[in-house]
């Protein structure tokens, strides 16, 4: 009885295995795609007789991977895609360049001090209430009595004053010039405009909260399920062009294969990220029939070296580290190309960090060389080499729910493996990984820089700050001190001449004490129904801009 | 003969994982990206995965990690379990209260904290699965072991075997772990299957991973991002679930047999 | 039976507060500060003052024991304390989580019930016919499954072959069908067989035979004397799964997106917030002995035995 029991186990596992099977090849057979494309067409038409009032619906329904938040402007405690949606602040980043929104057009004075917002006119908040100079200044005022909380805004300190001469125009005086003030409005949070009624009625929103989360932006929260979905609905009060779809549907997916099969199964209509969809999955869904865009983002992957370690503190290590590193296999093989290999730090968009600095090539023999002479060879039989013996191990550490790291650093084993070094793949806990940066106990680790506005002066500020794990990296290079006083000069240098100086002065230190190795650049990957247009990936990496998509024609 | 063909195919599985290093095609953590997703072939019996590498060799090296540390943990979590059962049910008082009382305490822990609070002290990794599974998996043979070595020991064999002077050291080799023996077999081939299942789970939430080396859990879990090549997926899985089905026969089995000769 | 039930509660209390205990400082075992996760989830600066500001206001700046001491009895006054993420109610967020489990455990419990309740009893009635063979393939092969696989396998013919039922999302009955099967199957295996086995078993017994001797049909024996008594030891077996299936959502709902206990505990153990950890290991421990003590309750009311020599 028991073979029988076993046959027919058998045979289920068979069936199992032919189901799978036949998906696989529905997905691989390019010959057909044609032909279901046209099934599909015919369904969607089948679906218009049924489901008539359902088509060209007027909610658009997108894929979030985390929860909206509690959608205070004033604290980190929201998506930034959904800060966007709803508030809007003096000025924008579109491609890495700055842009009006709530201000038209700006001055700044002779020695950088004084900064004069022409506010646009006739602007008003989602509940009717007037935008005027008197609700910016209150809310930058809010903001910057809690400045000790926003470590990455350069500019709240300075400002010393601010003056409202008329309702259209903001006057902000500096204490000393500040180059990073205008792309510190730029950021999703806490410089944006809330209402008058989205006021605690005592302290503020910072610590109180927000009582209503009213905006200038193009949406209006109506419904929140913490951890399922958001509906917002379009601000008709929008002073700009407003969006086509009546309502903007969030609804949360953390994973993103579960997502990918809901865009499928037809229950979201759009999704946008530049850290979870994979290259397959992309070009998957593309060939699928979906529309599918891709952008650069201004944020790069970087290997980072530490210059303190107890291996890579030798800096013929790292450039050998440098020479053995192919970053065009890691564009191919994981992201089939959609990330270009980096050339540097920072993006080439931004300002002044693009400085024809040629990143170090990928030599292996060279690499084996620098080694070689400076004393790091193969003992015995070893594969891996040893100097006064010591072995050349490295520890790369990365984030564990960086999935993409984690295939990186596969291909980083590999690479180095044939000049010698051995590299030991460590996954870390992000709390862990986090300290560990701080404390400096790695030998190499995988992050993507921050990107969009907090370039290039957060990041500075940043590596000039003893403590902060940037500065952590940088703490063996033979003139970090020098280092750190160009870094901090950066911040409030205004002559562009001189900027430019420190900027190229910064950039050839890093390439000369080979600190980091620029790996790819992020895109931001973008996926929507073919029926839709008007997909826009140009801001930030974190953004989900969705006011211009509408059916197509 | 009849009745054991559900032995045939695990074993053959067992055997095949065993000897990986001689019957595996490929080096099974060698990347090559040139080669992603290639199809079925001769140089690749099941193609091979995102990073270019072989599946059926990984599926060979895979397997032998996976029942490797299934068995281990089984093993470990059934020797410290009886162990402490069985001294437990001899001295009875406080130490006797004291192990109940903590296998009560670890059993009303939910299993999944206790696993992420593992990983996170001892990082990503397999072995921190399995330390974490052992804080539980020891309970079910624990509180087995005590309550039969307690009927044992009302047992005149054993009253008489006291009488003749054995040490308790003796009496609980010769007598009571003797006759726990065959209780214990079909419930430790069911719990290999259970943590079989237990580890490919965490594996699946991302805890089990430790690159680059193979294991049926881990790469089940690297298929779940590429769903369009269901073979990364599915042979892992068919492995898993073939091993799980004929450890839960044979347990059945074994059970059968030690009822039929109790009565 | 008062007495018994009252011996047992009384048994949970230093139970409860071992738990309470074992979690309490099992979690403070987690390497990386809460404080400092703090920080960096809001993105301030980690600097010496700020880090003592935080810990002031996480309550974290007393020694443990002092630390363990205030919490329980915030404890024995209902209140599991403040969310470090969200500042709100830990006990708030643990309701909102815990519905949505609970409607998942439950709908799997219906299933559960319904289909191994049929294939059980057509197993046994037809014992060793194709049928019988047949459904113990299944409960072989469900019992094997792995989850989350059994979950894709799933959403790849229901929701994308035959787009019967959504992928993902709580918001409708449709929605919960897939997760709620892909969390019962391996209990529904489980307790075919169970139940198959004990309605065998009862049959043979003496009262059975004696029942058709009496000039009862067949049907009428099944119906009176074989099920109610096969289904004891099922219900009896449930009270110690419930618990577990509780927390075996987690899988489930990782894969069908599904808001819940599992996705928050995850999310709280990486951003090492105490009071939530420490909440959830209690909640679920309450339910364990509590599902516990219910099962051994209704064994001692349907075997006297238990509950006399426990007065004894």
């Amino acid at each position: 009885m028991k073979r029988k029991v076993w046959s027919t186990m058998l045979v289920l596992a068979m069936l199992l295995s032919l189901t799978a099977c036949g998906q696989k090849e529905a997905a691989e057979a390019p010959e057909t795609v044609q032909e279901t494309q046209e099934q599909k067409e015919e369904q969607e038409l089948s679906k218009e007789e049924t489901e008539a009032p359902e088509e060209k619906s007027n909610t658009l329904v997108v894929r979030t991977a985390k929860d909206i938040g509690d959608m205070n402007p004033h604290t980190m405690k929201s998506q930034m895609f959904a800060q966007d949606w709803v508030y809007e602040s003096l000025v924008a980043m579109k491609n890495g360049e700055i842009v009006p929104e709530l201000a038209e057009s700006w001055d700044v004075s002779e020695d950088g001090k004084t900064y004069t917002f022409h506010l646009r006119k006739g602007v008003k908040f989602s509940d009717g209430s007037e935008f005027n100079s008197e609700i910016a200044k209150r809310n930058i005022e809010a903001v910057k009595a809690h400045a000790d909380g926003y470590s990455f805004l350069q500019s709240l300190a300075s400002v010393t004053e601010m003056e409202t001469p008329d309702g259209d125009t903001l006057v902000l005086h500096l204490s000393e010039p500040c180059n990073s003030l205008l792309s510190d409005f730029t950021f999703s949070r806490p410089l944006v405009m809330l209402g008058e009624a989205g006021f605690p009625t005592e302290g503020d929103p910072y610590d109180n909260g927000v009582t209503e989360p009213v905006g200038t932006g193009m949406w209006v929260l109506k419904e929140h399920v913490p951890d399922q979905y958001a509906v917002f609905e379009r601000n008709e009060n929008y002073w700009g062009e407003k969006p086509a779809f009546q309502y903007l549907r969030a609804v949360v997916i953390p994973d993103v294969n579960t997502a990918a099969s809901a865009l499928k199964a037809g229950e979201i209509d759009l999704m946008m990220d530049s850290t979870q969809i994979t290259a397959e999955l992309y070009e998957e869904l593309g060939a699928a029939g979906f529309y599918t865009a891709q952008a650069p983002t201004t944020s790069i992957s970087n290997l980072n070296i530490n210059t303190a370690g107890e291996i890579t503190g030798d800096l013929n290590v790292r450039l050998a580290l440098e020479y053995a590193t192919d970053n065009t296999a890691i564009s191919q093989g994981i992201f089939n190309g959609l990330q270009e290999p980096a050339t540097a730090y920072f993006s080439q968009a931004v300002p002044y960090t693009d400085t024809g600095i040629e990143p170090y090539p990928y030599e292996p023999e060279k690499a084996k060389e620098i080694l070689e002479e400076s004393g790091w060879v193969y003992e015995g039989s070893d594969t891996v080499r040893s100097k006064d013996g010591k072995k050349l191990e490295i520890d790369l550490i990365y984030d564990s729910s960086v999935t993409k790291d984690k295939d990186i650093g596969l291909i980083l084993q590999s690479q180095y493996a044939e000049v010698g070094i051995q590299l030991n793949i460590v996954p870390q806990d992000s709390q862990v990984y986090r300290e560990n940066w701080t404390k400096g106990d790695f030998g190499v680790l995988i992050y993507s820089s921050w990107g969009g506005s907090y370039e290039p002066y957060a990041t500075l500020a940043a590596m000039a700050k003893e403590g902060d794990k940037f500065h952590t990296v940088q703490k063996g290079m033979s003139n970090k001190a020098e280092l750190d006083r160009i870094m901090i000069d950066c911040l409030s240098q205004t002559d562009s001449a001189k900027l430019a100086k420190n900027f190229s002065y910064i950039m050839q230190s890093f390439h000369d004490e080979a600190v980091y190795v620029p790996l790819t650049v992020t895109s931001k990957l973008g996926i929507m129904r073919s029926d839709l247009t008007g997909m826009d990936l140009a801001a930030g990496q974190d953004s989900i801009d969705v006011g211009k998509v509408t059916w197509a024609e | 003969m009849k009745g054991r063909i559900y032995l045939f195919l695990p074993v053959l599985l067992l055997l095949a994982c065993l000897l990986a290093p001689w019957l595996a095609p490929c080096d099974p953590n060698q990347a090559d990206p040139t080669m992603k997703f290639a199809e079925m072939s001769p140089e690749h019996w099941l193609g091979t995965d995102y990073l270019g590498r072989d599946i059926f060799s990984r599926l060979l090296w895979g397997g032998r990690r996976t029942m490797g540390y299934g068995a281990l943990v089984t093993a470990v979590s059934a020797l410290v379990g009886t162990g402490l059962g069985m001294l437990s049910g001899l001295a009875g008082g406080f130490f006797d209260g004291a192990v109940m009382k903590g296998s009560d305490v670890l059993r009303s822990f939910p299993g999944v904290v206790l696993v992420l609070i593992v990983v996170s002290i001892q990082g990503v990794g397999i072995r921190s699965i399995c330390l974490a599974m052992l804080l539980t998996r020891w309970i079910w043979y624990a509180r087995m072991a005590r309550n039969m070595t307690r009927v044992e020991m009302g047992r005149t064999s054993i009253q008489a075997s006291r009488l003749a002077g054995s040490n308790w050291f003796k009496i609980l080799r010769r007598h009571i772990f003797i006759s726990i023996l065959p209780e214990m077999l079909p419930v430790l081939s069911l719990d290999f299957g259970g943590a079989l299942l237990a580890i490919s789970s965490y594996s699946f939430l991302g805890l089990g991973i430790l690159p680059p080396e193979a294991e049926w859990g881990m790469m089940i879990n690297d298929g779940r991002n590429y769903m369009e090549h269901p073979g990364m997926m599915l042979w892992p899985g068919l492995c898993v679930v073939l091993i799980v089905i004929s450890v839960n026969l044979l347990g059945d089995k074994l059970r059968d047999r030690l009822e039929a000769r109790r009565s | 039976m008062i007495r018994y039930l009252l011996k047992q509660m009384l048994e949970l209390v230093p139970l409860l507060f071992l738990v309470s205990a074992a979690a309490f400082f099992l979690i403070r075992l987690l390497p990386g500060d809460p404080a400092t996760a703090y920080l960096n989830s809001v993105n301030v600066p980690v600097t010496e003052e700020s880090l003592q500001l935080v810990r002031e206001e996480l309550g974290l700046d007393d020694s443990v024991q002092v630390q363990y001491v205030k919490w329980l009895g915030q404890v024995l006054q209902g209140d599991l304390g403040n969310s470090y993420q969200t500042k709100q109610p830990v006990i708030q967020e643990l309701k909102t989580d815990l519905k949505y489990t609970g409607i998942l455990a439950l709908a799997a419990l219906v299933w559960v019930l319904v289909l191994s309740a049929f294939f059980g009893i057509l197993a046994a009635e037809k014992a060793n016919s194709f049928w019988d063979r047949l459904i113990r393939g299944f409960t072989f092969l469900g019992a094997a499954m792995p989850k989350f696989w059994l979950g894709f396998l799933l959403v790849l013919l229901f929701s994308l072959k035959w787009k019967l039922f959504p992928v993902q999302g709580a918001t409708s009955l449709r929605c919960l069908i897939l997760p709620s099967f892909t969390l019962a199957c391996s209990y529904i295996a489980t307790y075919t067989k169970l139940l198959r086995n004990s309605i065998l078993e009862i049959k043979n017994q003496p009262y059975v035979a004696y029942a058709r001797v009496r000039g009862f049909t067949r049907k009428q024996v099944i119906r009176r004397h074989v099920i109610p008594n096969a289904l004891l030891p099922v219900c009896t077996a449930l009270g110690l799964h419930i618990g577990g299936i509780l927390s075996g959502a987690v899988i489930v709902e990782n894969v069908f997106s599904w808001p819940g206990l599992g996705r928050m505990c995850v999310s709280a153990v990486a951003s090492r917030n105490y009071p939530m950890i420490q909440g959830y290991i209690l909640l679920m421990a309450v339910i364990f002995v509590v599902t516990n003590l219910i099962s051994d309750m209704a064994c001692a009311a349907l075997n006297p035995r238990i509950r006399l020599g426990a007065e004894k």
